[in-house]
């Protein structure tokens, strides 16, 4: 089943980078312990423990379909950001992963009451071939080197081309580079 | 004229007095008169008497009279007889003061006490002579001078004319101490405008704030943080109801994707109540836009919970004036529709919502192309209409109200090659009736991201492009027409950069007319306000 992680631009502008699938993952070799339970119907997450190759993650318990479940404000306190895993640079060429691998950015969410905080990875995934404006509906898995996998950009999850938001690396005429949901990772769009 | 007593029988109608509130008579003796109403009662009690002295008269505009007894009643009887004070000048309004029972007729009409009489209201004709075209505004009548309102109010038919607009000042940073920041949701609400922008540190986590901004962009209250969570916080929409302001975002604080929240501010940048969570699905919810209704709010969003069944949807949720939802969470477009890219606009009458789907994939394979549609609903997002489609290849429309219509304008292109040559647009009545639709801008290699305000019958359009023979992104603007989208003022550069691109502006009208731009820039990515001035000769009248 589909997972999508998607990084999107809806946003402020912004565009957010795709959850990846449990095919991501597996073609990361991100293996899988058990997902959180879901809410509102949506599987869990898959797990993000492994670097081995792994299976997947395994499917959390299955939502209550919907229910409205009004939030409360938890007045959250300052946490420090969890590490992040970087093993590759996605602006680097070579970025750092195998042939035939792209490093890609990789957002975990949380699934707490409202104060736990995301962690940015960066992470060798296999590279698909979907070039600027290629359908990614499956994650960034189905995106080509140099491209992620972006919802709100553009109509749908579309894979997109990385620029840095410094300005170091111009989008071509007509594009502009606009900030994801990744940290300092533009999509020129 | 208008009349507060119906008369009836040639101007004299006979009513049983006494047949309501009274509880001293005698129940059920006669039948009332001839002609007569009935009083509360199918046979109401009637009071016998022997001269007029012995009726009692509570309203002097409805005396009551002694009748003697006749075929129809054995006995002498009370009843009123209402007084006419018709007059018979359609011109004039007929009353009668019920403390001492005499007649007023006043007219012509000046509701508004602004000296002129009003030309009409209803059921009176037009030839009553008044020359005020809005007899309940003080400030719209003939012989006022013409101001940068969106109104009529030298009452001459044509609303605003003779405005000129012009870049009123420098471009101000909205948050200039920011190390990238990002406008996003802007408003006016009669004394500030609220814009809400993201901030980014240099170690790269995000904060939503709001901040409040006089006529030329300085800051006069907040920023304001919308929210105290630890995950990345992107500003959103903004909504007001004129005393303040309602925001709406998507964020990832919880369920593994991005929910939309709300919150309310007040005139002082001030939070009012908690988050209030919109949303709840699997897979992101995010894009909102946050609408005043008039009798609360309607916030609309991308959501992304079907998007491995049936794919994107457009949900919508109505809120109260005090921010708070009520009702539930409504999927606004149907199952075949892949729909996202949505904005909102409207008012107590009517919402409409416009959005992109995707086209039937090709028989070669390619790349399907995108419709931009149209639905409007009540203010609670129910009785919806439609959907209507607007135009092919379209990308991220935007949408405005303006008076009974609603003006869509959008930029042509595809996910590869996200820009066309020109914006197109159309005007839709609120059942979604096109009543003009065509491209409204020209002379650019790239135009997109159309921002649109209302300024009375015209519409003024702010929109990113590179113009022919250019580098880069600059901001232009134009008026056009609202009912055939025919351009009335030619368009004109609003800001350009000799170093980096101006993009995604969004306008709002601010205080005397003139409208503001929040917009940014790409490099570095800042967030600026500017604003046009709006000016009228004096020789308009």
């Amino acid at each position: 089943m589909l997972a999508a992680l998607a990084v999107a631009f809806g946003c402020a502008g912004r565009s957010v980078t795709a959850e990846p699938s449990d095919d991501d993952d597996a073609a990361s070799g991100r293996g899988g312990a058990g997902g959180t339970g879901g809410r509102g119907g949506k599987a869990g997450q898959g797990g993000s423990a492994g670097r081995a190759a792994g299976s997947g993650g395994m499917a959390g318990t299955a939502g209550t379909g919907g229910t409205d479940m009004p939030y409360e404000d938890p007045g959250c306190p300052d946490t420090p950001a969890p590490p992040a895993q970087i093993e590759c640079d996605v602006f680097s060429t070579p970025g750092g992963c195998p042939d035939g691998m792209a490093c890609k950015p990789y957002i975990d969410h949380p699934y707490g009451s409202g104060c736990d905080q995301q962690v940015f990875n960066m992470l060798c995934v296999y590279a698909g071939d979907g070039q600027q404006g290629a359908v990614c509906d499956s994650g960034m898995f189905e995106c080509a080197e140099g491209y992620i996998c972006v919802i709100g950009a553009a109509h749908g999850a579309r894979c997109l081309r990385m620029c840095p938001l410094d300005g170091s690396v111009a989008c071509p005429l007509g594009y502009v580079c606009g900030a994801t949901d990744a940290e300092g990772i533009g999509v020129c769009a | 004229m208008k009349k507060d007593r119906l008369a009836l029988l040639g101007g004299a109608a006979l009513v049983v007095a006494g047949a309501c509130g009274r509880t001293d008579l005698t129940p059920g003796a006669l039948r009332g008169g001839a002609g007569g109403e009935g009083g509360m009662n199918d046979e109401p009690p009637v009071v016998e008497c022997t001269l007029d002295a012995d009726c009692v008269t509570e309203d002097l505009c409805a005396p009551a009279f002694c009748y003697l007894a006749n075929d129809e009643h054995d006995v002498s009887y009370c009843a009123t007889r209402v007084t006419s004070c018709d007059d018979a000048n359609p011109c004039t309004v007929d009353a009668c003061s019920p403390s001492d029972g005499r007649c007023t007729h006043a007219g012509p009409l000046d509701a508004d006490h602004d000296g002129v009489f009003g030309k009409a209201r209803e059921g009176t004709p037009e030839s009553c002579g008044g020359l005020d075209c809005d007899d309940d505004d003080p400030n719209v009548y003939t012989g006022a001078h013409e101001l940068c309102d969106g109104k009529d109010d030298d009452c001459d038919g044509e609303i605003d004319e003779g405005a000129t607009y012009g870049s009123a000042g420098d471009a101000v940073p909205i948050a200039p101490n920011s190390f990238r920041s990002e406008a996003s949701g802007f408003a006016f609400d009669g004394t500030s405008y609220g814009v809400t922008y993201t901030d980014t540190s240099a170690d790269g986590h995000t904060t939503a704030y709001l901040a409040l901004l006089n006529a030329t962009g300085a800051v006069t209250f907040g920023p304001s943080r919308v929210n105290e969570i630890n995950v990345d916080s992107y500003a959103g929409s903004v909504a007001t109801p004129g005393n303040g302001f309602l925001t709406a975002w998507a964020d990832a604080r919880q369920n593994g994707s991005y929910e939309i929240y709300a919150t309310r501010f007040d005139q002082q940048a001030r939070k009012l109540e908690p988050d209030q969570r919109l949303s709840n699905g699997p897979n992101a919810s995010i894009n909102p836009a946050a609408v005043y209704t008039g009798k609360g709010y309607a916030v609309v969003w991308d959501d992304r919970r079907y998007s491995d069944t049936t794919g994107n949807s457009v949900f919508g949720r109505s809120l109260g004036l005090d921010g708070h939802a009520v009702g539930d969470e409504l999927r606004l477009t149907s199952d075949d529709e892949y729909a996202d890219s949505v904005d909102a606009a409207g008012s107590a009458t009517r919402l409409g919502v416009t959005y992109v789907v995707e086209g039937p994939y090709l028989p070669d394979g390619s790349e399907p192309s995108t419709i931009a549609r149209f639905r409007s609903y009540d203010a609670n997002l129910g009785d919806g209409s439609g959907p209507v489609e607007l135009g092919i290849d379209a990308q991220s429309p935007s949408i405005v109200q303006a008076g009974d219509y609603f003006v869509v304008a959008w930029h042509t292109g595809s996910a590869a090659r996200n820009w066309g040559p020109s914006l197109e647009a159309a005007t839709l009545d609120a059942r979604g009736n096109v009543l003009a639709a065509g491209s409204i801008t020209q002379g650019d290699l790239h135009a997109k991201a159309p921002s649109l305000v209302s300024v009375g019958d015209r519409v003024l359009v702010v929109w990113q492009a590179i113009p022919e023979g250019g580098q880069r992104f600059e901001l232009f603007y134009e008026m056009v027409s609202v009912p055939d989208l025919r351009v009335v003022v030619p368009r004109q550069r609003l800001a350009a950069s000799t170093t980096t691109a101006l993009i995604e502006p969004t306008a709002r009208l601010g205080p005397g007319g003139d409208v503001g731009v929040v917009y940014k820039t790409e490099a570095p990515l800042q967030a600026y306000f500017t604003h046009l001035g709006c000016s009228i000769p004096s020789t308009v009248r």
